[in-house]
């Protein structure tokens, strides 16, 4: 059992003396249907006091509740960047996350905070079951190619899916971070995305276009996500244990190697993990996908539909597909077509910005665009090249 | 004998070890195979033989689970009274399943091997039979999955051989209060006979993606055909088609050839539809400007609890009548799916008795199409021909548009009649 309570103390009791101002936000994580375990409670309170750094800090209670301490220097972009990530964590949308949240503004409400204070004392201790194992994963995806490459041939494919099979993957397995991108903050990570990298292998795809031959590129993909995943099996060592996604297909979501794969996952680091899925493969057979998106949640993992574009989005009705997150495709004429069709924002917003992530952010224009529609989960080089910097100093 | 022995081999040899002494052993057979699908499952067979195992315990007996799910268990001085418990134990666990009660060919004979050794033997020797016999189909069947490396070839194939062989038909019926109409003829390629003459030692559809790619060039084959299929469609003619073969050149030719009058409808895979959405929506006003039109195909009724489909616009839906095993509440969730959809749109597929029909109509459904249909058809297209040959013979050559089979029909001009007629009102 975690209790905090007496750091806590010592963390706040300076400010109330000198009634400093200073806020802390209590989220009732005792008030939630499901049990948490210690190792989760640990997760997001390390998650808290990451962010919050040196100034603020995270405390978590006997009863489970959560209570985040911090002075008003601290902006509340990384507040809401770091209750995003506790979302992920307690696997609960950020609208639920927002109903168990109390606010104690010190010195203002100095003496309701007591009360509470003492009401948690006066709780019952909460047991949890403790998880067992650990382990870790990787994942594979192909970039966009060019468009004045060679047509992918059987042959050609024919090369290439020999040449993986006798390929040791893990050497061009590489990563790529989905982040919360707010104004005025360091970049918080979401999670990883681990993927084959298509540059990598150049050595054996000399000059040629995936995406002019669909079918077969469709063919490609499953191989690489399939060899990806036995490569993680492999490979048990390394760094992969929570806050990473992996390409699958539905079919290797209900695989004999994915059943592998999760006995080595630590339970409650689960739903740390998302699976970003095809909508081709989704959409093309939705009895296959259901089976495996049940199965897949139950475990705990989350899934992300892949490769979303303005032509797709209006086929997606995310809450029907149960769906964790949505992946949005990056595309210059988006700024063009949300002025001509606002509707396409609103589906976004439908959707849920807290839902929907925007990947091929790899310049300037893309990261305005999500900033100017209120798209703050972004992923690409842009992303990463602003893991130490504060994003829209363009403005 | 090691563990690798079959279990209708083991059984024989150990009738061959008891020959000698027969007296006092009997032989059970359990015909499981018999039985519903679901009352045969690997884990209630199980069951039963664990039971058994308990209450032949002081009968020393040996069991052999055969391929075909049958069992036999031979066995030392049983009592009557315990066959006619564990006879009781069989129909408590499957009250429901009427083949439990079929005394010609029972589901539980016991045999006495004093008696009737011969017979016993006899069985024995066939059931070897019939599992080698099923071993050499499944080695048969053992064809490679489909690779890239595969791909080249096939595609020569296709391109080589006559397509016109393999074209099946069947026609999609719209029922009203006033009668039957054939609304279009679906031509498709008999997949069986197809895998034999482009890839005989590769399993085709093993891999959803690769086939899917060798399926753009059997579009063009498909439409190469384009004045035998008109020369035997008198109203509408519905294929099969990838989005993409909706852009290109030879399905422009199909469309400038088509005779006046008859119409169109492109079936389109919603794994297609969302590979490029945008392809859909294109061919889709393509379609309806030269007056065709465009139809999804093959929606499972899982489907429907995912699907917007009024966002898609089609001019026809293709629900797959739901397989057996559906629940009562999986039932009611498919009819609240399709509440919004305009049910005129809807074909229902895979029609094979009576139940599927009946529930499409009382679900406001009026097409169909499916074995039930064909026979509907035939019958109708048999009582308005002079000549009475054989129902099924009738039903081959209208399933066909070239070859001998057809050309066995002295009356060629009725196969491809289109389907109306009156019901008379009482």
């Amino acid at each position: 059992m975690l209790n905090h309570a007496s750091a806590f103390d010592d963390f706040v009791t300076p400010f109330l003396k000198k009634e400093l101002p200073f806020t802390i936000v209590q989220l009732k994580i005792s008030t939630l249907p499901d049990e948490c375990t210690d190792s989760l409670l640990s997760m997001i309170v390390r998650s808290f006091n990451e962010s919050l750094k040196p100034h603020g800090k995270a405390f978590c209670f006997k009863n489970n509740d959560i209570l985040i301490g911090y002075p008003p220097k601290i902006k509340e972009n990384i507040i809401q960047a770091a209750m995003f990530k506790a979302s992920m964590y307690l696997s609960i949308d950020t609208s639920e996350l927002e109903n168990i949240q109390q606010r104690f503004d010190i010195p203002f409400d100095k003496e309701l905070l007591k009360l509470e204070l003492g009401r948690i004392e006066n709780s019952k201790q909460v047991v949890f079951k403790q998880p067992v194992e650990r382990k870790r994963v990787v994942q594979s995806v192909i970039e966009d190619p060019d468009k004045d490459k060679d047509e992918l041939t059987p042959a050609l494919l024919a090369r290439i899916t020999k040449a993986l099979r006798n390929t040791d993957l893990a050497a061009m397995i590489r990563n790529q971070r989905v982040c919360v991108v707010l104004e005025g903050i360091i970049p918080k990570k979401v999670y990883e995305e681990v993927y084959l990298s298509v540059q990598d292998m150049s050595r054996i795809l000399p000059n040629v276009s995936l995406t002019k031959t669909p079918w077969l590129f469709m063919d490609l993909s499953t191989t690489l996500d399939e060899g990806v995943l036995k490569t993680v099996s492999r490979h048990r060592e390394g760094a992969f244990m929570r806050d990473f996604a992996l390409n699958l297909t539905v079919k290797g979501l209900l695989s004999e190697d994915f059943k592998t794969f999760d006995r080595g996952m630590r339970p409650d680091l689960k739903r740390t993990v998302v699976f970003e899925l095809q909508p081709v493969e989704v959409f093309g057979d939705l009895a296959s996908y259901e089976k495996a998106r049940n199965y897949v949640h139950d475990l705990g993992y989350k899934i992300c539909l892949d490769k979303i574009n303005f032509d797709t989005l209006p086929f997606v009705d995310r809450e029907k597909l149960g769906i964790d997150f949505l992946k949005l495709e990056w595309n210059p004429n988006f700024p063009e077509q949300a002025i001509e069709n606002p509707e396409l924002i609103d589906m976004l917003k439908e959707i849920g910005m807290n839902r929907v992530i925007m990947y091929g952010v790899d310049d300037i224009a893309a990261l305005a665009f999500a900033h100017q529609y209120g798209i703050s989960l972004l992923q690409g080089k842009h992303i990463q090249k602003l893991k130490t910097s504060i994003p829209f100093n363009y403005r | 004998m090691d563990n690798n022995t079959p279990a209708e081999k083991a059984f024989l040899t150990a009738l061959e070890n008891v020959q000698s002494l027969t007296q006092g052993y009997s032989v059970l057979f359990l015909r499981f195979s018999a039985l519903r699908e679901e009352n045969r499952t690997i884990e209630k067979v199980r069951r039963v033989c664990n039971q058994y195992r308990q209450m032949l315990d002081a009968c020393s007996p040996q069991f052999f689970e055969f391929i075909n799910q049958n069992v036999a268990i031979i066995a030392k001085r049983v009592r009557p009274s315990t066959f006619e418990g564990m006879m009781t134990y069989l129909i408590n666990t499957y009250p429901n399943d009427r083949e439990i009660y079929n005394t010609k060919t029972p589901v539980f004979k016991v045999y006495s091997l004093d008696t009737e050794f011969n017979k016993v033997y006899k069985i024995a020797q066939d059931v070897v039979q019939e599992w080698e016999k099923k071993k050499s189909t499944i080695v048969q069947k053992q064809d490679v999955p489909l690779a890239p490396e595969h791909l080249d070839n096939i595609l020569i194939n296709i391109k080589g051989f006559n397509i016109l062989r393999l074209i099946r038909r069947q026609e999609a019926l719209r029922i009203s209060a006033s009668g039957f109409e054939g609304i279009f003829f679906e031509y498709f390629t008999s997949m069986g006979d197809l895998k034999k003459a482009i890839a005989p030692d590769v399993n085709v559809l093993s891999n959803q993606w690769l086939f899917q790619y060798l399926s753009r060039t059997l579009d063009i084959r498909m439409l190469s055909i384009f004045s035998d299929i008109f020369a035997h469609t008198k109203k509408a003619i519905s294929l099969n088609l990838n989005i993409e073969t909706l852009f290109t050149k030879e399905f422009d030719d199909f469309l400038s050839n088509m005779p006046e009058g008859i119409k169109f409808v492109a079936e389109v895979q919603m794994a297609d539809i969302m590979q490029n959405p945008r392809n859909y929506m294109e061919a889709k006003d393509l379609l309806h400007e030269a007056g065709h039109q465009i139809l999804i195909d093959s929606l499972t009724p899982v489907a429907f609890n995912y699907l917007n489909l009024n966002t898609y616009d089609p001019d026809l839906i293709k629900l797959l009548w739901p397989f057996k095993g559906m629940s009562e509440k999986e039932m009611v969730q498919l009819q609240q799916a399709i509440e919004p959809i305009d049910k005129s749109k809807i074909v229902l597929m895979r029609v094979e008795n009576e139940d599927s029909l009946g529930w499409g109509l009382m679900n406001g459904i009026d097409k169909f199409q499916g074995y039930m249909i064909d026979n509907l058809s035939n019958t109708i297209c048999q009582k308005k021909c002079t000549l009475k040959c054989p129902k099924k013979d009738c039903a081959d050559r209208k399933g066909r548009i070239w070859g001998k089979i057809r050309d066995a029909c002295k009356n060629q001009s009725r196969l491809d009649a289109p389907f109306e007629t009156n019901i008379k009102r009482s």
